[in-house]
């Protein structure tokens, strides 16, 4: 094999308390994917910010062909052909194309920026990664998927030889996911290096060459992507055995919440669905096909224009999420950072947040019940939390799922709406998160899960309803559904119009 | 840094941590002025500090509910002045003095009706909204007052809002000691609190989870408008007469007195104890500089600078200790 693009060398760093990295060594070759996989917690961002200068090691070396390098901030890292690609995007909605990719290193001339130039240079990465985008075009007018190609031009706009992407999918589609997988292989005939975290299966093993295994800190394997299956990845990343998901078709009870013709602008086009007691409703659909509308209209966030929502045969209306509450319906947006935690609170205040006035006595919060129902909730869930003092800003992405999911159950809802529930969080969580989606519709509530990953749906569900462009595309029970038929569901327009 | 929801059973001084900027910048200027002029460091003088820092303490009060909802509110100095006014315009035409003063919280809290009413229905930022309220009551007050203080004649409300004296303290910080212990109650043990705190670290999210979001932050501009007017009640009884221009920038001092607190300026997170920390510094200052005679421009001169030099300390401060931290969040995204 030819000499490696990168060497990790024994890297090891110490948080207080924390040892989140122990003697890590692999190499990286030039014109490969290099997929790093791990729980949260593993080491992999902790790596990557090492790379990226954020951190510094405190012992080993990092070898950049050959040559050590000392990457003490973020600029010597970009001096030294590094590029990072995080999961939040960092190009300016106010701007356009051509000064989104050029930022920071406008061509002048007498002290003037040279627009000519610019839009030139900006319109020759655009061709050159074919990105098929207008130079001009603001990016507010842009899709997410075009804003983070975007973001992916700026950062390859220097010709680096090492790109990093955290997650880049995670706010896809599954026609966006074409883009960018398309892109990557372009960067990679270029000569890149590219290191690449994600936590799904289906891309990991279509993306990379190469699978590096973090477990605890430590490196557990760095080998070709073929000599992986699905079930020994996992098993190395989590250090056990996963157990797959019980799958048995299980009688349906009452239907508790029924849609009757929902619709709402252009998103939603006249959505009928009946859910019912005891079992997981999954919904598929390409993004964007109307499934958050629903899930919002659902919940009293916002009015439908017309249809009506059955409650146990009862008509209701929800003019607000609080009026939904009190009807025993719970949501779980897809977002939690943005919409499901108040980052700078606690644990304990994220998980009362719904039930403030449920917890009080004399109008003064009852705060031993609520501690107790905190610390109840901690434990049943497993979250791994000191619960009186984290900001939960802190915790990871599965446990602060479980926060939001821990605030809902607290509740005792009959209806709960899932939008993403494992989004952007670990294998083991994942695992945790849909065993619990089980039991609690085993316990008799009506669950509606929406996702964009298939495998989830099609292992969780009980029911499988697809949607497209604002409608029910189809439904499908669970053990007659499978990827092709789900996905021929969600893209039959296209198929009709070819 | 930590939630202050996050403490809720530690003890009362505990939030004072993050803070300690500020409180060594009061230890500081309490050990310099107490060496640098004979008349500051006295049991009267300390009476007095307290007196004078009683409209500032109760604006302060209502500034830290509404900065924790993540608003703000510039119109505290003129709705305090039309507050003081009205109060004194209704004694003096010989109204009942629960009456007048009724008139003057009504007036503060129809203001901070008008405030959130407006921002939150129409979705303009409080900032521009509270600025033009400012701006008519500011007008108001001096159209009726033909710009000319309004006397206060009545004995009964300058002592009860002013003179009279328990165990040796005015009345005003009394009431400033009785609204600290009911606010922090509000803000901490109710779930009303709570939602304050929802409210102004993610809207959304408290929205999402069955909190009444803009209902909350109207409910915080009344209290706040009621609280301002209770302001202007016990300035016009101080000076025994009611005109705009001594509280007319109350805001400023307030806003400095929050943020002194530590309490941040992007909503959520902060405490009713450090906005009194915050106030103790200004009360100080102002007290301690006119009693060395120092101008009173060069006063607003030195407090904009320590009032900037505290905030640098404090974080400074945070990002010390920061750093000694362990960096949790590094694997938040993996």
């Amino acid at each position: 094999m030819s000499q490696a693009l990168i060497s990790f060398e024994h890297i090891s760093k110490q948080f207080p308390g924390v040892r989140a990295l122990d003697d890590v060594s692999f190499e990286v070759q030039a014109g490969q994917v290099h997929v790093l996989m791990g729980e949260n917690g593993a080491g992999k961002s902790t790596l990557m910010k090492i790379l990226a200068g954020v951190y510094q090691p405190d012992s080993g070396i990092i070898r950049l062909a050959g040559q050590p390098i000392s990457l003490h901030d973020p600029l010597s890292a970009a001096a030294q052909d590094i590029a990072m690609i995080y999961q939040e995007l960092t190009v300016l909605d106010n701007l356009d194309v051509g000064r989104n990719i050029m930022l920071g290193q406008e061509p002048s001339r007498g002290g003037l920026v040279n627009w000519k130039a610019l839009y030139m240079q900006a319109q020759a990465i655009v061709d050159e990664l074919e990105l098929g985008l207008d130079v001009r075009t603001p990016l507010s007018r842009l899709s997410l998927a075009e804003r983070q190609m975007v973001e992916i031009a700026r950062a390859v706009r220097r010709q680096p030889r090492i790109i990093v992407m955290d997650e880049p999918t995670s706010s896809l589609g599954k026609h966006e996911e074409e883009v960018l997988f398309a892109l990557i292989g372009r960067l990679k005939a270029r000569g890149a290096a590219i290191l690449y975290i994600s936590h799904r299966m289906d891309e990991v093993f279509r993306l990379a060459d190469t699978i590096t295994v973090l477990r605890d800190g430590a490196h557990i394997t760095t080998e070709p992507a073929a000599h992986f299956t699905r079930e020994r990845l996992i098993e190395l990343m989590v250090g056990r055995k996963v157990e797959a998901v019980e799958r048995q078709a299980r009688p349906r009870g009452a239907v508790v919440l029924e849609a009757r013709e929902l619709v709402s602008g252009r998103l939603l086009r006249g959505v009928t669905l009946q859910l019912a007691a005891g079992e997981v409703l999954g919904v598929a659909g390409l993004a964007g096909s109307g499934q958050t509308e629903l899930a919002r209209v659902l919940f009293g966030v916002r009015q439908p224009q017309s249809g009506s929502l059955w409650l146990d045969g009862r008509q209701v209306r929800f003019r607000s999420p609080q009026e939904a509450i009190a009807h025993g319906v719970a949501y779980v947006p897809e977002d939690r950072k943005s919409l499901g935690l108040v980052l700078m609170m606690g644990v304990q205040a994220n998980m009362s947040l719904a039930a403030l006035t449920r917890y009080q006595r004399h109008g003064l919060i009852d705060f031993a019940r609520l501690r107790q129902l905190v610390a109840d909730w901690t434990q049943r869930l497993n979250i791994k939390a000191s619960v009186q003092q984290e900001s939960v800003e802190l915790l990871s992405g599965g446990n602060q799922q479980k926060v939001v999911l821990a605030k809902w159950l607290a509740l005792q809802p009959r209806v709960l709406i899932l939008n993403e529930p494992t989004r952007g969080i670990d294998v083991g969580a994942k695992a945790e998160v849909h065993q619990l989606i089980r039991e609690i519709a085993a316990g008799g509530m009506a669950v509606l899960m929406i996702s964009s990953e298939l495998p989830e749906v099609l292992s969780v569900s009980d029911r499988i309803i697809v949607m497209r462009q604002g409608r029910i595309s189809g439904e499908l029970l669970a053990h007659e559904a499978d990827e092709t038929r789900v996905l021929a569901l969600a893209f039959a327009d296209l198929q009709e119009a070819g | 840094m930590m939630s202050v929801l996050s403490r809720w059973r530690r003890p009362l001084l505990m939030p004072l941590a993050p803070t300690s900027g500020v409180l060594l910048g009061v230890l500081a200027l309490f050990v310099f002025f107490s060496l640098a002029t004979p008349f500051f460091f006295n049991v009267n003088n300390f009476i007095n500090i307290g007196q004078q820092s009683a409209v500032l303490a109760v604006a302060a009060f209502a500034m830290t509910f509404i900065i924790l909802s993540g608003e703000i509110d510039l119109s505290m100095g003129a709705v305090g002045a039309i507050a003081g006014v009205l109060t004194a315009m209704a004694l003096r035409d010989g109204l009942h003095l629960p009456l007048a003063v009724l008139i003057g919280l009504g007036t503060g809290a129809m203001a901070g009706l008008l405030n959130g009413f407006i921002s939150m229905r129409f979705g303009v930022p409080s900032f521009i909204v509270t600025l033009g309220v400012a701006s008519i009551a500011r007008a108001i007050s001096r159209t009726i007052t033909q710009n000319r203080p309004v006397s206060v004649l009545d004995e009964t409300y300058l002592s009860l809002f002013s003179d009279a004296r328990l165990l040796g303290l005015t009345i005003n910080v009394w009431y400033v000691g009785l609204l600290f212990v009911l606010l922090y109650v509000l803000l901490m043990r109710t779930p009303f609190g709570m939602a304050v705190f929802a409210v102004g670290g993610n809207r959304q999210a408290a929205h999402l989870s069955g909190i009444p979001a803009a209902r909350v932050k109207v409910i915080v501009f009344v209290l706040a408008g009621a609280l301002v007017g209770f302001a202007g009640i016990l300035q016009a009884a101080r000076l025994g007469s009611a005109r705009v221009d001594p509280i007319n920038n109350l805001e400023l001092d307030a806003i400095a007195a929050v943020v002194l607190g530590g309490t941040s300026f992007s909503g959520g997170r902060g405490s009713l104890v450090r906005t009194l920390l915050g106030i103790l510094l200004i009360g100080i200052l102002n007290n301690g500089l006119s009693l060395m005679n120092v101008d009173s421009y060069w006063q607003l001169v030195i407090k904009g600078g320590i009032v900037i030099g505290a905030v640098l300390l404090d974080r400074w401060w945070v990002t010390a200790s920061r750093s000694r931290q362990p960096v949790q969040d590094k694997e938040k995204r993996a």
